[in-house]
């Protein structure tokens, strides 16, 4: 019982033998880095372990786990398709269902899953995960597996491709990515070619609020963030995201918004995450912050009346959770102009998809110009980045109300503003510590 | 309260207040969740009439809804493959434990009543890790879920078969073994058949455990197949909830019920002893 | 075969898979929460006692050494679940003795609606509340006539007039309190059921006042169901994270359940997760410790 090694548990070289030879341990596996990248647009030597005469000559950066490369605007990177894990091949019969799904709750419209059961004459079975962090430990488990996988992000990236939980996909099978998507994510920086993902839909972190209970004018604030800080006199029913990236990086936009600065939402400087995690925790003691991600829901009744939203929670409700007879224009949606969140995220096909075919029909089907628009309007509310589907026009229809028209994300906005993107091992520890300490209260 | 403690034999009337206050409290909720299931709007808070949409209706209601339907028949069924599994693991350990002195004894004993006590998210996590870290070829899922279920309602078969055990004392077994019966016979012939009523009752017991678990099956699910009606609950409750979940949960709960109340005549048809040792031997639990 | 092999071989069955599967997994916790974590912050076990990495047990300890977060959840989770169980027995006592000593002739009726509840999904005893609480509900309208709401804003444990959803401890408690107190009743119950009559009428006999006799009679004879019920309400309790997650999902509704459950089935630190695990079984093997040697004293007090 007694412990050999006192070293403190999250420094990582205090490692037994037995697990070096069992490679187990991520920071000892850097020689997979280039077996796993193939090329990095910038740096197009491995990044973590490259030889000591490259090295002399790089900076060094910060990597992701097993030393992949962190994904960023301005350092793209194609995913290698390796031989333990290739793509199907093209022309193959689509097997019988039924399709297994992973999925956010209310996440899909269960209008559009009969349609596609209907139209393929097979079952479809939808699991819901509540956070990010939740899905990728499931499915890095081993003990579940996926057929498609809906709703994962940047921000996992490196870890959907360093443990493989993820099958390449053969684009014969997707003709609707090329048909009908925004060129701004046909070949995103952070999976160049698309290999390994496709876009779902796209969204804005921002603020929701019920206008008809609270008469400040949000939008108009210097810093609209600060109102979550003056939320006192609607205590009890104010919302923060249920997503450690997402909220944690709100007060970090709210300080950049008051000082000019541009903020950088992937971070890994220590303080900064720390004093958003203290900026947080005032909020517990001035509104009694909730932290959900049910606000389509408890926007549209009234059960919270601020929410730091996803755009697409806030028309969500608009479109399909308020009661009956509540106009969609008592909710209003505000969104930062430039240095916010802009997000999309994906659809994926599992690693071990026991029906590859049908799993790629599912993702086209879902690419589909009409099967995207019906998901949007009939109940999700988050915008697919579709050529077809004008936000604007929406708007100037009346089916989204005026005052939720910047809920609507257009194609420019990537330019501006930032995507939540992988973090190194060590800056996800730091967000993990800070958003823990946060939820203790 | 100041009056009757004054005179306990006097008619107690603020007990009783006490008591029908406390019965309303803890039941009427429920039936008001019951009396939404059959609401003819989406509300669940306010009251538009009378139907049977969240049950029949073409929309949403729990005959339309797959995975409305699909939870139900997950639970049901590992309700049946619980019981098929821990009934006689327990009642063979209950035999076992009764009649074996001696050496180990005493810790199988501790061992088998542990889980009654330990609470379920200790249960929840060191499962969780087993079938994660040990047994990954069993992996998430049914299999996992049956497991975990087994473990936990395992020990109340044990204590209700033991009860009926030491209630029947050993006069009769004795007696077969006086007339030269090897000890197999007198269990298959004397013991099992007397104990009859109490694997009906610990089988009741355990299906309905089965049905109402809710954090082992969840931290052991795999796949949407494998989701229960208290998993739907959970999730659904937090989300975006309609009647259908109040008809679902009325659904489950009319099968507890039912199980149980057949458990009951079960019991105090073959039993004797009448309805109060019945309640005794579900209330033992 | 000799009988008494017989009687062990039936008990082996029951035996090996509570070893497979309990202690087992008892022992993949102590595994993981004495390993390490992968960059991916997957638990790697260290199966081996004498690899055992005491590292993240020490990192949560000192947090709660420091006054940490994780002291911070423990205390919260320790006075709600005191407060709970206060108010448990408040509400459980007297309807406990009623049962057993002045149902009369309604007493299997009155017994069968005390066990209800047990058999009512718990999940869906709270989705009724949930309903009932809602702004609109039909439980907040009545609580507002009757002036309940005002009456706790008073107190201080309110904030605003039908806000009991809104991230409340004291809502939280009350559904604790709801959730659990059937699992008081029926073992004081039974406690108060066994207490013999003419103990209580020789008390009287001998000259005391019947507020005499209940404080030295029933209620030591008593007890027993009290701990008993106590414990049994008090376990559960100290492993529930799914009542503050429905009714408030507020940071400052945070029990040690939720943490856990957040570091391990959600999440990214089954390691740490897997600590507080062990601290909170051991805290809670310490009270069951407790508990059945006290209740073993007080029968051999009844006995003698």
């Amino acid at each position: 019982m007694v412990p050999r090694r006192m070293a403190h548990p999250k420094d990582r070289s205090g490692l037994t033998r037995r697990q070096l030879l069992h490679g187990a341990a991520g920071t000892v596996v850097g020689a997979g880095v280039l077996g796993v990248v193939a090329g990095c647009e910038n740096t197009t030597q491995s990044i973590g372990g490259g030889t000591g005469e490259t090295n002399k000559f790089v900076e060094a950066k910060p990597t992701g786990p097993k030393g992949l490369p962190l994904p960023r605007p301005d350092n793209s990177v194609t995913w290698a398709i390796t031989e333990d894990n290739p793509a199907i091949l093209e022309g193959r019969a689509l097997e019988k269902g039924p399709l297994t799904i992973y999925n956010y709750a209310d996440y899909v419209w269960p209008g559009l899953v009969k349609r596609f059961e209907k139209q393929f004459g097979t079952k479809v079975q939808i699991a819901t995960y509540n956070s990010s962090d939740e899905a990728i430990a499931k499915l890095a488990s081993g003990a579940v597996n996926f057929d498609v996988v809906i709703g994962l992000s940047g921000s996992n990236i490196d870890n959907l491709i360093a443990q493989q939980l993820l099958q390449p996909l053969n684009h014969s099978y997707l003709p609707n990515l090329e048909k009908n998507i925004w060129p701004e994510l046909q070949d995103p920086f952070y999976d160049r070619g698309s290999r390994y993902t496709v876009p779902y839909v796209v969204w804005l972190d921002g603020i929701g609020w019920r206008n008809d209970k609270i008469k400040t004018d949000i939008a108009g604030m210097a810093v609209p963030w600060d109102i979550f800080w003056e939320a006192k006199p609607y205590r009890g029913k104010v919302g923060l995201l249920d997503d450690k990236r997402d909220a944690l990086s709100m007060p970090m936009q709210r300080d950049a918004l008051h000082s000019g600065a541009t903020p950088d939402l992937n971070t890994e400087d220590p303080k900064l995450i720390a004093k958003a995690g203290a900026d947080l925790a005032q909020l517990a003691g001035i509104s009694n912050i909730k932290v959900t991600i049910t606000d389509y829901q408890t926007l549209a009744e009234a059960k919270t009346w601020l929410h730091h939203s996803w755009s697409g929670d806030v028309l969500g409700a608009a479109i399909f959770y308020l009661p009956k007879g509540t106009k969609p224009d008592v909710l209003s949606f505000w969104g930062p102009d430039k240095n916010g969140v802009v997000q999309n995220d994906f659809l994926c096909v599992g690693r071990k998809s026991k029906r590859p075919v049908l799993a790629h029909t599912f993702v086209n089907f879902m690419l589909n110009e009409k099967n995207a628009y019906d998901n949007f309007v009939q109940q999700n509310g988050y915008l697919p980045p579709q050529n077809a589907i004008d936000g604007d026009a929406l708007v100037k229809q009346g089916l989204i109300p005026k005052s939720l028209a910047t809920a609507v994300v257009r194609p420019e906005q990537f330019s501006f503003n930032q995507e939540l993107l992988q973090l190194s091992v060590a800056g996800e520890r730091l967000w993990d510590d800070a958003w823990s300490k946060f939820k203790a209260g | 309260m100041i009056a009757w403690l004054r005179n306990p034999w006097g008619r107690p009337r603020a007990l009783a207040f006490v008591t029908g206050a406390y019965i309303i409290w803890s039941i009427v909720p429920v039936g008001i969740a019951i009396l939404f299931a059959f609401n003819a709007g989406r509300s669940r808070t306010t009251w538009q009439g009378f139907s049977f949409r969240w049950f029949t209706g073409s929309t949403g209601s729990v005959f339309h809804d797959p995975a409305l339907q699909s939870a139900l028949k997950h639970t049901l069924l590992l309700a049946a493959i619980t019981v098929v599994i821990a009934v006689p693991l327990g009642v063979t350990l209950a035999l076992g434990l009764q009649r074996w002195r001696g050496r180990g004894s005493g810790s199988v004993n501790t061992m088998m009543l542990l889980p009654l006590v330990t609470p379920e998210i200790v249960m929840g996590v060191a499962l969780l890790l087993l079938f994660l870290k040990v047994f990954p070829s069993i992996g998430l899922g049914t299999k996992a879920q049956a497991i975990g279920q087994v473990t936990f309602t395992l020990s109340y078969v044990v204590v209700i078969v033991r009860g009926r055990l030491v209630s029947i004392g050993r006069e009769y077994e004795e007696a077969a073994a006086d007339l030269g019966a090897p000890p197999h016979d007198q269990i298959l012939r004397v013991l099992l058949p007397l104990l009859a009523p109490a694997i009906v009752a610990s089988a009741a017991v355990v299906f309905a455990l089965s049905i109402d678990d809710f954090v082992v099956t969840q931290y052991l699910s795999g796949d949407a197949s494998t989701t229960t009606v208290p998993m739907l609950l959970y999730a659904t409750a937090r989300g975006a909830p309609s009647p259908a979940l109040n008809a679902i949960a009325t659904i489950a709960l009319l099968i507890t019920l039912a199980t149980l109340a057949l458990a009951f005549f079960v019991y105090k048809r073959f039993a004797g002893g009448g309805g109060d040792a019945a309640v005794a031997a579900i209330m033992e639990v | 075969m000799s009988s008494r092999w017989t009687w062990r071989l039936l008990a082996l069955p029951g035996v090996v898979w509570l070893s497979v599967f309990f202690l087992a997994a008892f022992y993949a916790v102590l595994a993981v929460a004495f390993g390490n974590q992968d960059s991916f912050s997957a638990p790697v076990p260290f199966w081996n006692p004498l690899d055992w990495n005491v590292g993240y047990a020490l990192a949560v300890l000192r947090d709660i050494w420091s006054g940490g977060q994780y002291l911070t959840v423990f205390i919260r989770t320790f006075v709600f679940v005191a407060i709970a169980m206060v108010i448990s027995l408040a509400i459980g006592y007297p309807v406990a003795y009623f049962a057993a000593r002045h149902a009369g002739k309604r007493r299997g009726l009155v017994l069968l609606a005390l066990i209800l509840p047990f058999w009512i999904n718990y999940l869906m005893r709270m989705l009724a509340w949930i309903n009932l609480l809602s702004p609109d509900g039909w439980g907040t309208r009545v609580l507002h006539t009757v002036g309940i709401d005002r009456v706790f804003i008073w107190l201080g444990l309110l904030t605003s007039e039908g806000g009991w959803l809104d991230g409340q401890p004291s809502t939280v408690i009350i559904a604790l309190v709801y959730g659990y107190v059937p699992f008081l009743i029926l073992p004081l119950y039974a406690s108060l059921d066994r207490i013999d009559q003419r103990q209580i009428e020789a008390a009287r006999d001998l000259g005391a006042s019947p507020r005499g006799a209940f404080f030295r009679v029933t209620l030591p004879l008593s007890v027993p169901g009290i701990l008993a019920g106590s414990v049994l309400v008090a376990l559960p309790m100290f492993g529930d994270y799914y009542t503050p997650d429905l009714v408030s999902a507020s940071p400052k509704t945070n029990l040690i359940g939720n943490q856990i459950d957040q570091l391990t089935r959600q999440g990214s630190e089954k390691v740490t997760g897997a600590v507080l695990t062990i601290i909170l079984a051991l805290a809670l093997l310490v009270l069951m410790v407790y508990y059945l040697r006290s209740t073993r004293s007080a029968d051999d007090l009844a006995e003698a």
